[in-house]
């Protein structure tokens, strides 16, 4: 099965305090197409299955992942659509997509190809932190070992040909996730993303539908993709996120210093939430879990690491909820189930300093 | 598409203007049309009957991509094409909307194995034809020793029995 989803989630987010309490993981993209057939979007649901049915059988045996599972979306039930959405495993537009869309995903989901979503293939290399440069590593080798067998949709002067013109060229996105609540607490948030957008790279929220991020997780990735190539692209990236964590990293330390009341409440108030609320819906959740998430980080809470944090950012989610209790949950009655587990799981967390009380 | 002059209501003619000294062909909303075509000389009575309200736009929605079969007016709508052979279909739109995304206007990076094969070989074969026009024989012994290793290589290992090349 796919989804032995609680002992993956320390593999994908492997994160335990150190650098990753701020750029939390790192993601590289390449979308690739086969020549001379129509693109998912265009192309009848018949010629999808045919992609499907050329390219996940080679995936499968051939492509040098190891343990290799297939979820074809066309035969999911919705619960694990939604906790591969909420994976990042297939796109919300792929989840709702049918017979013809499918993901080929390693073991330890840190390398996955996804069929027919947007372009024909989607290939998607996870990193924890930083490391860039061995997520291109790993996608790089797929796609050299795909293009082997397959050929692909390029021309000489666009590069890799994409359904969007948007990916055209390198066909290559490349993203960090970072976590920005210091940033957020010192009203410094907004200024700093827009000024990445003036430098050309996108920021968007991850969780949740609005521009505000829901538990202030942003991905910032690379908006050009054609023009420069791939290690100029992930360069100008890592230097603008450094940047940005360097930032993060000095408005956390300023909070402290300057005004501790207003980091402790923060984190003092989220954690008091959890524990005594009844209801709780997944944005709430989220925002709170990040409260946790830079108390842990700032050394405020006791008996939580920031990869229980993490965790939990994901088994609170609709999908993955759902799966743990067994059934499909009305929303108001997963609200329920949601602060239940926050309670649950979170009941031996103590702040720093203050009497125990278990 | 939105109208390249207002950018706001949905382009539906393609009008040329000349922009930066080279004239460009812009897709425009109606009224932006309209505007750029400049005050109209007509009657009272045209007016009051409504005839010159009936301007006669250029079409552009009637190309279909004979790589999928994708027309124009639904490459406009989704902003995303149907197949490789679109991109030289749809060219006029494509260029300018590539232009707004991107600071490139030709790929560098990464090119499949096979392509750049295909890309040496060329190289080596114009090499070649010029080495002969100017009668250096020798230079075109090598380089048709070159080509033939290079065929060589590519036929000793088959796509899916050769292992990545880096």
């Amino acid at each position: 099965m796919l989804l032995r989803s609680a002992a993956n989630t320390r593999r994908r987010t492997a994160s335990d305090g150190g650098a990753a309490d701020i750029a939390v993981s790192c993601r590289v993209r390449l979308a690739r197409n086969l020549r001379c057939v129509r693109f998912p979007d265009w192309a009848d649901e018949k010629e999808r299955c045919r992609v499907f049915d050329l390219l996940s059988p080679w995936l499968m045996k051939e492509a040098g992942l190891f343990h290799a599972t297939i979820a074809a979306v066309g035969s999911l039930d919705e619960i694990t659509r939604a906790m591969l959405c909420e994976r990042h495993l297939i796109s919300r537009e792929m989840a709702e997509r049918g017979p013809g869309a499918g993901v080929v995903v390693g073991a330890d989901e840190r390398l996955a190809v996804m069929i027919n979503e947007e372009d024909h293939l989607r290939i998607q290399a996870i990193m924890p932190g930083m490391e860039l440069a061995r997520a291109w590593a790993s996608a790089n080798a797929m796609d050299l070992r795909l293009e082997e067998q397959f050929e692909f949709a390029f021309h000489n002067r666009l590069g890799y040909l994409t359904a969007c013109p948007s990916n055209v060229g390198t066909g290559m996105r490349a993203s960090v996730m970072v976590h920005l609540l210091g940033l957020r607490l010192s009203n410094d948030l907004d200024a700093v993303l827009r000024a990445l957008e003036r430098l050309r790279l996108t920021v968007r929220g991850v969780n949740g539908e609005g521009s505000e991020a829901a538990g202030h997780m942003f991905q910032i990735s690379n908006q050009e993709t054609l023009g420069s190539d791939e290690t100029a692209l992930m360069d100008n990236l890592l230097d603008v996120v450094g940047d940005v964590v360097h930032q993060e990293r000095n408005a956390r330390l300023r909070l402290q210093r300057d005004s501790p009341a207003v980091l402790l409440d923060c984190v003092a108030r989220a954690l008091a939430i959890i524990q005594s609320a009844r209801i709780m819906e997944t944005e709430e959740a989220l925002d709170y879990l990040s409260a946790l998430r830079l108390g842990v980080s700032m050394g405020l809470v006791r008996r939580l690491t920031i990869a229980h944090v993490d965790a939990l950012a994901l088994h609170v989610q609709p999908g993955h909820l759902q799966r743990r209790m067994g059934v499909a949950l009305e929303p108001a009655r997963r609200d329920v189930m949601r602060a239940n587990l926050m309670r649950e799981m979170l009941r031996p967390v103590v702040l720093r300093g203050m009497k125990e009380t278990i | 598409m939105k109208c390249e002059l207002c950018k706001q209501k949905e382009a539906a003619a393609a009008i040329k203007q000349v922009v930066d000294g080279e004239e460009r062909e812009l897709f425009v909303c109606p009224t932006c049309a309209q505007r750029a075509a400049g005050p109209m000389v007509t009657s009272l009575v045209e007016m009051l009957l409504g005839a010159a309200m009936d301007v006669q736009l250029p079409e552009f929605d009637t190309v279909v991509c004979p790589g999928c079969g994708l027309p124009r007016a639904e490459f406009r709508k989704r902003g995303r094409v149907g197949c490789a052979t679109c991109y030289e279909t749809f060219a006029r739109e494509i260029t300018p909307m590539l232009r707004d995304m991107h600071s490139g206007d030709h790929h560098v990076g990464k090119v499949p194995a096979r392509e750049q094969l295909n890309r040496t070989r060329a190289e080596l074969e114009a090499a070649l034809k010029k080495s002969i026009r100017s009668q250096r024989y020798e230079d075109a012994a090598v380089l048709r020793d070159r080509i033939r290793q290079l065929e060589a290589g590519a036929a000793k290992a088959p796509p899916g029995e050769k292992h990545a090349a880096s």
